[in-house]
């Protein structure tokens, strides 16, 4: 897996279409058929290479972030770091399951590891950053976003994932649709586990501006809401430090009462800001709020459309061959033999029918 | 001489329409009439708010290959009414000696051709075969000679002059000398002046204009008064109205009781008496009120997230009614925050000084929280304030005052002095100020359910019969002593026994008042008042104008965002600016070398240096650093300036008449500022109808156009002349200040004869299609009307008189001096004896112009 055929572009360059093998979150492997767009300017010393990949069947656009080509000692550390960052993600996605799985975070669409370029590949976000609308959104829209990125840092906190490096840039906000994303999770880290680098510092908590140590979901929150008020008041924040001005904030005060505390372990959680914001905790008692029954109806689905497959209605088209996956072409069967003539109106006589009074099967 | 009157009042602004065929054939034939091209081109280029422009006058650019196909053009053009138009017709010969074929209509009675041979222009003289001059192939003559047309008063004297020439077509040549203000000082004054404006300073603390500050400052309920809604949130008979009442009445009554009870009579009666004690009415009503800061401090803080059905059920329970909110429109904000806003600009304030301000109003208007109320609540009537209240201070039982027990011992002593009845006397006193003390005692308002004579009455009530027995003992020694004369002893009995009997009044007045004083009744009621008060600014500035609070927030945040981009803006401008004087390498300056002089370098005037800084005698403008000065043949030596396109002059910088002009820096920011109000134009309806919208749409979109416009104007027609967006009533910086020893060169080039050597504009090969004779030669000189003065002056020294004074034309503004020669072509040289018609396939079919013109030269 991981087969990358077809000449990739590299910064500057026009697209290139080639094939993209990589593994699914559910561990399925996965080829596509892409286009490769060019490399993203990145700052010097960045260790890794981030582009834009289109479906060419379907359209859909992805962002890989792959390795470059570095010296084997900053190769391990770089890939320790991608390591880390996608089983971040696949925790993130077998906590919250597939239909249940929050539009506030970006969404690993597949990886690979193992290939001579590893990469992650991630579904691209339709947001732009939030620090495009530092000090414009009006009190609706400040609300909203106040809302979603503490639901945001609840639905890390409840997956066990501290993002470790929130910031404007990693926050995407979609004023029209007034949605949220969080995107970026190379600082990222399992909570309790030690914290594998340190993010933006401006952006981040006492405790990791201090040193190494455990990831603490309290970090998120003394980001988001650092993040939360620099977005919606136009002010400026300081490092480690509450921000400027937050005293003169009245509606703020109550919200951040607490946030801004040195030690971790003195900030209210996530779930404690949404209660102060009117906000229902989408995880309550340990239990994810999604959609219970997702599995099940993705159970249901998978069986009528294996059914469908099997007696396609007459009209419908043969279902595509997907490649790859082995499975033989669906058997054609033969048409249903004509219904036995009735009274005009009546619905087809059988005994059935009759017995129970439907006119159509269930 | 030939003046024109300066526009002012009621007279129309002349103007000059340039059209460039070349380029605008097909926006000229778009356009509905020719008069929508005139009246576009007008708003660009006169000042803001003008309303009258005689725009009769047309400079029409065009190649001389396309002439007649443009005849539909000229159609247009010539059919509005009264139109004179001069035609410069640029290109070679078309054919042989036939310099051009034109349209008919270029050649009725309103219409001038000048045909531009060769736009590098040859420098000749007549009768003289013209010099080797090493032209740069990139010299351009066209755009100053479209500058030099472009003022109505030179528009006018060629017109008049060319139209007298034989087919009304001339060849032009010409020397002028260009004065302007140096391209660097203008751009370190724009530098200064962004800093200026997109920094924090200048800004005042003024009031916000209303309802802004009503707002601000929680007096949302003051605003009723001028929009005459509800002013009463609490309903009476509501849980919280009810409350309120019953701890009011309580408190007061409990004070009423008192004041009674203050009058000394009181110890005896039974007024301030009746019912419950007071000290329990206190209790009762404190609790009550208790009940009451609970109660508001429930509902404040409910009101945090806004009112879902419970929580207006629990409105409707505890009696209150958000009342409607006052007449506030968005468009009462909206204006607000534009007059505020246009006076800052004015002023001018720094936009980030302002967005500052706006962002701070966005906080004092923004609805508080609902725990910050309620920290207000507890804050004005806290726990330990009602403890006070539910557990009254007892009656005061403790020593007299001091004035009281000198009192005791006066009557005490009195009583005892008669020596006939001195020891019944000493007992009386004793016993008139025990019974005083135990009275009070007894009748003190607090006793209900308590004993008669408390412990703690015991010392008042030993103690003052101990002072009334020394008192009396005082007397009885004092009266065996001294044997007072008949009459005085039972006089002193009387009085004694007097003083004792009123003592026990006083005593208890002074104590009732005591008594007040400690309970404090006062503050309790304040205590209540503001409670109410608190709830009701709640339920108005929180609730009622919520929503026209928030509105209010977002316009402020949207403005103050608005602004913030705008200094951005500005600054990016700037930068920009100083990187093109501290980044870019000066180019060669081609201007250094002179032309029109006749090949002769002016005497006492090097050749100009490179640039920047290479300004001769403060009359050059140079091209910003890095771009080469493009050479002006015909011109001085300095001073080139860039120079527009073909089609796009000088617009009248028209000074006001008498005005002295004003510092560079000064006009650069009012020009900004200027600037930022035709910005924000139209940003102020969309802020006021929809403020998401203007937030998404940002200040870019229109600043930036504006910001390049105003850069297009500088580079082109110097900050002389006003901007296009520029509102009128700044004084400019007049071309006249800073002539000077220039004045001398100026009349030098008016007094030039036509024979002098002058730019002509062909080439050198072409000159021998030019009529020669000086007798058909017309000259037309002008200068700018602002260095009149100093000109005619110099003219008078050298006593070059008025052959040369009749021929001048004083122009309204512009900033070229100079001698224009016009030249008629050789008969023969002109063919436009025929209308060429576009047929298919048809040959040319000669045309209907044969019988308007003679075909020839008409001597």
């Amino acid at each position: 897996m991981g087969a990358v055929s077809g000449r990739a572009g590299r910064a500057g360059e026009s697209s290139a279409e080639g094939k993209l093998g990589y593994t699914d979150p559910e561990g399925y492997s996965v080829e596509r058929r892409v286009e490769f767009g060019p490399d993203r300017p990145t700052p010097p010393g960045q260790p890794f290479r981030i582009r834009d990949v289109r479906d060419v069947e379907d359209g859909s656009v992805f962002v890989q972030k792959r390795l470059g080509r570095l010296d084997p000692r900053r190769r391990v550390g770089a890939e320790a770091s991608l390591e880390t960052e996608i089983r971040v993600l696949l925790r993130l996605v077998r906590t919250f399951g597939g239909a249940g799985y929050p539009r506030e975070l970006v969404r690993v669409a597949g990886h690979d590891f193992d290939g001579v370029e590893p990469f992650l590949l991630l579904e691209a976000s339709p947001c732009p950053p939030a620090e495009d609308v530092v000090g414009k959104l009006l009190s609706e829209e400040q609300d909203a976003f106040r809302r979603a990125i503490f639901r945001t840092v609840r639905y890390l906190e409840s997956a066990g994932v501290v993002h470790g490096d929130l910031t404007p840039s990693s926050v995407r906000w979609q004023r029209e649709q007034r949605r949220l994303q969080v995107v970026d999770f190379g600082h990222a880290a399992l909570a309790g586990e030690p914290r594998s680098s340190l993010g933006t510092a401006q952006w981040a908590a006492p405790g990791p501006l201090r040193g190494p140590g455990p990831a603490d979901p309290h970090d998120d929150v003394w980001s988001a809401a650092q993040v939360a008020y620099h977005v919606t008041t136009g002010r400026p924040i300081r490092q480690g430090r509450v921000p400027v001005g937050v005293e003169t904030q009245g509606l703020l005060l109550d919200l951040f009462q607490g946030v801004f505390e040195a030690d971790a372990v003195r900030r209210p959680g996530a779930g404690e800001l949404l209660r102060r914001l009117g906000e229902p905790d989408p995880y309550v008692a340990g239990h994810a709020q999604y959609d219970p029954l997702a599995e099940g109806r993705r159970g249901y689905e998978a069986a009528m459309e294996r059914k469908r497959q099997r007696m396609p209605l007459p009209g419908q088209p043969q279902p595509a061959h997907r490649a790859g996956t082995g499975d033989r072409p669906p058997p054609v069967l033969p048409p249903r033999p004509p219904e036995p003539p009735g009274r005009p109106g009546e619905p087809p006589r059988t005994g059935r029918f009759r017995l129970f009074g439907k006119d159509r099967m269930g | 001489m030939t003046d024109t009157a300066v526009p002012g009042a009621g007279i129309p602004r002349p103007l000059v329409i340039v059209v460039d065929l070349r380029t605008e054939y097909d926006t000229v034939m778009a356009a509905r009439t020719f008069a929508d091209v005139q009246t576009a081109y007008a708003r660009t280029r006169v000042p803001a708010g003008t309303r009258n422009v005689d725009a009769d006058r047309v400079l029409v650019l065009d190649s001389v290959d396309e002439l007649v196909a443009h005849r539909h053009a000229y159609e247009r053009i010539f059919a509005g009414m009264y139109s004179k138009v001069v035609c410069v017709a640029v290109g070679a010969p078309v054919d042989g000696s036939i310099v051009l074929r034109r349209p008919g209509q270029l050649a009725g009675s309103d219409a001038a051709t000048l045909w531009v041979g060769d736009i590098r222009g040859t420098e000749w003289a007549p009768g003289r075969a013209p010099g080797v001059v090493l032209t740069p192939d990139d010299a351009d003559a066209l755009a100053p000679l479209v500058d030099v047309l472009s003022q109505p008063e030179v528009f006018d004297q060629v017109l008049a002059g060319v139209t007298e020439m034989p087919r009304s077509i001339a060849a032009p040549g010409m020397n002028v000398f260009v004065h302007r203000i140096r391209d660097d000082a203008v751009q370190r004054a724009r530098i200064r002046a962004v800093q200026r404006l997109a920094g924090a300073e200048g800004g005042v603390d003024e009031p916000w204009p209303e309802p802004l500050a009503a707002l601000a400052d929680e007096q949302g309920a003051g605003l009723v008064t001028t929009t005459g809604g509800v002013r009463e949130c609490v309903r009476p008979d509501g849980a919280l109205g009810a409350r309120w009442a019953h701890a009011e009445q309580g408190f007061k009554r409990a004070q009423q009781r008192l004041t009674v009870l203050a009058a000394p009579v009181a110890l005896y009666g039974s007024a301030g008496r009746g019912g419950r004690s007071i000290d329990g009415e206190i209790a009762d009503a404190a609790t009550v009120l208790r009940d009451y800061r609970d109660l508001v401090r429930q509902t404040v803080g409910r009101g945090a997230a806004g009112f879902d059905a419970d929580g207006r059920a629990w409105l409707d329970q505890v009696g209150v009614v958000i009342p409607e909110p006052p007449g506030l429109g968005a468009n009462s904000v909206a204006a607000a925050l534009y007059s505020r806003t246009a006076a800052a600009f004015d002023r001018p304030e720094g936009l980030r000084g302002l967005a500052e301000r706006l962002r701070e109003l966005a906080d004092r208007i923004t609805p508080g929280a609902g725990a910050a109320r309620a920290h207000e609540v507890d804050q004005s009537c806290s726990d330990g304030f009602l403890t006070r209240y539910l557990r009254p201070a007892a009656f005061p039982l403790g020593p007299a005052h001091v004035g009281v027990v000198g009192g005791l011992v006066v009557g005490a002593f009195l009583t005892a002095l008669w020596p006939a009845f001195g020891v019944v006397g000493a007992g009386l006193a004793v016993l008139l100020a025990l019974f005083g003390s135990i009275l009070i005692t007894a009748r003190r308002p607090d006793r209900e359910g308590r004993a008669v004579l408390p412990p703690e009455a015991l010392p008042m009530i030993v103690v003052t019969g101990l002072v009334a027995l020394v008192g009396a003992i005082c007397g009885v020694l004092a009266g065996r002593a001294w044997d007072p004369p008949t009459g005085v002893g039972p006089l002193a009995l009387v009085l004694g026994l007097a003083v004792l009997l009123v003592l026990p009044g006083l005593d208890w007045r002074l104590r009732v008042r005591h008594w007040d004083r400690v309970l404090g009744l006062g503050a309790a009621t304040r205590a209540l008042h503001g409670l109410h008060a608190l709830l009701v600014r709640t339920v108005w500035n929180d609730w009622a104008l919520a929503g026209p609070r928030r509105e209010a927030v977002d316009r402020a945040t949207v403005l103050a965002a608005l602004l913030e981009e705008s200094a951005t803006l500005l600054a990016d401008d700037a930068a920009a600016l100083e990187r093109q004087f501290t980044g870019e390498p000066p180019g060669p300056d081609p201007a250094a070398e002179n032309f029109g002089t006749g090949g002769n370098p002016i005497p006492g005037f090097p050749p100009a240096p490179s640039y920047p800084g290479g300004g001769n005698l403060g009359t050059g403008g140079y091209p910003p650093p890095g771009r080469p000065a493009p050479p002006y043949p015909g011109t001085e030596a300095f001073g080139t300036g860039g120079y527009p396109a073909p089609g796009r002059p000088a617009p009248p910088s028209g000074p006001p008449p008498g005005a002295s002009g004003a510092s560079l820096y000064d006009t650069v920011l009012g020009d900004l500022v200027d600037a930022l109000h035709a910005a924000f134009e139209p940003l102020w309806p969309l802020l006021e109808r929809d403020p998401a919208e203007a937030s998404r749409r940002g200040a870019a979109p229109e600043l930036r156009p504006v910001l390049r416009a105003y850069a297009d104007h500088l580079a082109h027609n110097g900050v002389q002349a006003a901007p296009p967006f520029g509102r009128q009533g700044q004084d400019r910086p007049h071309v006249g200040e800073a002539v000077g020893g220039d004045a001398d060169r100026i009349a030098e080039l008016l007094g030039q004869p036509a024979a002098h050597s002058m730019l002509q504009l062909c080439a050198s090969d072409q000159l021998i299609l030019l009529d020669h004779a000086p007798t058909h030669t017309v000259s037309v000189r002008f200068a700018p009307r602002g260095v009149r003065p100093a000109v005619r002056e110099a003219l008078r020294e050298r006593r070059t008189g008025h052959p040369i004074e009749h021929e001048l034309v004083w122009t309204g503004g512009g900033r070229m001096a100079g001698v224009l020669r016009l030249l008629p072509l050789l008969p023969g040289s002109v063919d436009d004896a025929r209308i060429w018609e576009e047929s298919a396939g048809g040959p040319d079919r000669p045309g209907a112009g044969d019988d308007r013109y003679d075909g020839g030269w008409a001597p």
